[in-house]
């Protein structure tokens, strides 16, 4: 009676997350590593952009290939979903995630492709949580004062990803979260997908 | 004397409960307050450093929840070791970390409905409801994840937990009076700035800009004095003085070449850094985005305002209200194109301004512009796999 009672209070310190085994620890992200991304994927975009030859449909579709491969869209997709994603269906988070990737690349694609010229300075880089990086950065504008921008990196077998960036102070996956559980709260998850699609559907006709 | 006594009970209660108890059970339990204590305090310079309230927020609840939890499985596991001591354990669990009583009774009556009792009479106060059927902590948590999916399949909308809910209990009237400014910005803002920005030339706008700003000096300076920000008040003082003269009454901004750099203050931001929390979300009619807090803010700001009220007591309001109105194309034609761009692309438009104007005060309260790196210096948020469930 009194070994069962034992391994049952084993069981549940374990789970309850009392022992926590350092070699579990996730890996760091190495802060001049994460710059070294940014500083690498900025002087990639910064060249996509200059390219004044391509036409401005060219230049969105490289810049929507560039950023397809550096920020982690399934991550960044399931935590904009917050607390419904645990009630979505597997068919429903299959949609979702298919949406919210497409949508977050013709958004951004699309605010990029229009600028040009723009200066790229990295200040500093820090760790930030348990295993990230953050990269600080100003971004020059072609007129006003220069954007301050600080980048969330991830780094991990697969190499660096971006998670999130914070544009003078606005995170871009708290709004999302924001935004959608504010829409999931008023028409439910297949509102939020429907709204996606609406917006994925808007942009593909515009650019065709 | 009774009430002194009682104090003094109330104060050495927690210490006593411990002191019954086997040393390394006390020991597991002061350490889950301890580490708990220990997130407070990251998570108070989160949010001092991070200018992000959602996320400082969910933070701060994920952290609540993991150390219920761990006080949960601390105490479950020390009732399984002393089975005699289970009142003991509890009541010491309860006082060392009163906030946790509720989930501490919870998961230890479902652990061992046979105590139910004991554990209730041991934490104090009410007896808690009968453990349910799930008769386990794991059991409990399905059960209530049924009931949330029930509440989907009933509903159009879905039942979300608190950390999500936005603090915006007038929702339905903010976004009426929301969809009015949009179209009062429609019909009247947006022409407006077009006209403005087709007609003035950019660097001949860049000096309205710097006009309006130095008029604001006066209050700037006001309420950087309010909340003891010594630095930023010489900086006002300093840019008030060279842009009025040698800027020619602020039309050029000379001050921002001597390392004197912009910055803007309001009473709502003093009101802020005294304590004052934002209440909930308001949007107010023409004025867009707001709370209680800035609400009253800018009515004071009216009162701090030399030129105001200048010409509120000498009958000449309209000076007050054509600065106003310049000030509103002013602002509008800055932010347009990024407005024009996010009504474009989002999904829930209200949504995604109200979490952008949260964001942005939060960070302009707590003077995120005025480092040189950047706004979000020295994090220290997780954003672990957990937050992304």
């Amino acid at each position: 009676m009194m070994a069962r009672r034992w391994l049952m209070a084993v069981l549940v310190a374990c789970l309850g997350g009392l022992s926590a085994p350092a070699w579990a620890g996730p890996e760091k992200t190495s802060p001049d590593e994460a710059a070294k991304f940014i500083t690498a994927l900025s002087k990639e975009t910064l060249s996509v952009l200059g390219a004044r030859d391509a036409s401005l449909g060219e230049r969105e579709e490289r810049v929507r290939q560039l950023l397809g491969r550096s920020i982690d869209l399934p991550r960044i997709g399931r935590f904009a979903l917050g607390k419904a994603w645990p009630k979505a269906t597997p068919e429903q988070r299959q949609e979702y995630q298919l949406l919210f990737a497409e949508w977050v690349l013709r958004t951004y694609s699309r605010r990029l492709g229009g600028y040009s010229g723009q200066s790229f300075k990295i200040i500093k880089a820090g760790p930030l949580g348990k295993r990230d990086a953050v990269v600080f950065t100003k971004i020059g504008r072609p007129s006003g004062p220069p954007l301050k921008a600080a980048w969330r990196v991830r780094g991990s077998a697969s190499g660096y990803k971006i998670l999130d960036v914070i544009v003078e102070g606005v995170s871009m996956i708290a709004t999302q979260r924001s935004e959608f559980a504010a829409l999931v709260r008023r028409q439910g998850v297949m509102g939020l997908i429907d709204s996606l699609r609406m917006q994925v559907t808007k942009f593909a006709a515009r650019s065709s | 004397m009774v009430r002194l006594l009682m104090f003094l009970v109330f104060l050495l209660a927690p210490a006593v409960a411990l002191a019954a108890l086997p040393p390394h059970i006390a020991k597991r339990i002061q350490r889950v307050v301890h580490d708990s204590g220990e997130t407070a305090r990251k998570d108070a310079a989160l949010d001092r450093a991070l200018p992000n309230t959602d996320y400082a927020a969910a933070n701060r609840l994920a952290a609540g929840r993991r150390a219920a939890s761990r006080m949960s499985a601390v105490v479950i596991a020390a009732i399984a070791e002393s089975t005699a001591l289970t009142g003991e354990i509890v009541a010491a669990a309860v006082a060392a970390a009163p906030a946790l009583r509720d989930s501490i009774v919870r998961d230890a009556s479902a652990a061992y409905p046979g105590f139910a009792d004991v554990i209730a009479r041991a934490a104090g106060g009410r007896a808690p409801a009968p453990p349910d059927a799930g008769s386990t902590p794991a059991g409990a948590a399905r059960q209530a994840d049924d009931a949330g999916m029930a509440a989907v399949d009933a509903g159009g909308g879905e039942d979300i937990d608190d950390e999500e809910r936005d603090d915006d209990p007038i929702e339905p009237v903010n976004r009426a009076i929301f969809e009015f400014n949009e179209w009062v910005i429609k019909l009247v803002v947006r022409p407006l700035a077009q006209g403005y920005r087709w007609l003035v030339p950019e660097p001949a706008r860049d000096s309205v800009e710097n006009v309006l700003h130095n008029l604001n000096s006066p209050r700037i300076l006001a309420n950087d004095l309010l909340q003891g920000e010594l630095v930023r008040a010489w900086h006002t003082t300093g840019r008030f003085v060279v842009n009025s003269t040698v800027g020619v009454a602020g039309i050029f901004d000379v001050a921002e070449r001597l390392e004197l750099p912009r910055h803007k203050e309001d009473f709502g931001q003093t009101l802020a850094v005294w304590g004052v929390g934002e209440m909930m979300y308001l949007v107010l009619p023409l004025l867009g985005p707001s709370n209680p807090r800035d609400g009253v803010g800018k009515a004071v700001d009216g009162f701090l305002d030399p030129l105001n009220l200048w010409a509120v007591n000498t009958d000449r309001e309209y000076i007050s209200y054509a600065r106003t109105g310049v000030e509103a194309i002013d602002f509008y034609e800055g932010i347009m194109d990024e407005l024009d761009d996010l009504r474009d692309t989002s999904v829930d438009y209200y949504a995604a301004i109200r979490s952008l104007y949260r964001q942005r005060r939060t960070s302009e309260i707590r003077n995120g512009e005025a480092s040189g790196a950047g706004a979000v210096p020295g994090l220290e948020y997780d954003l672990d796999d957990e937050d992304f469930e």
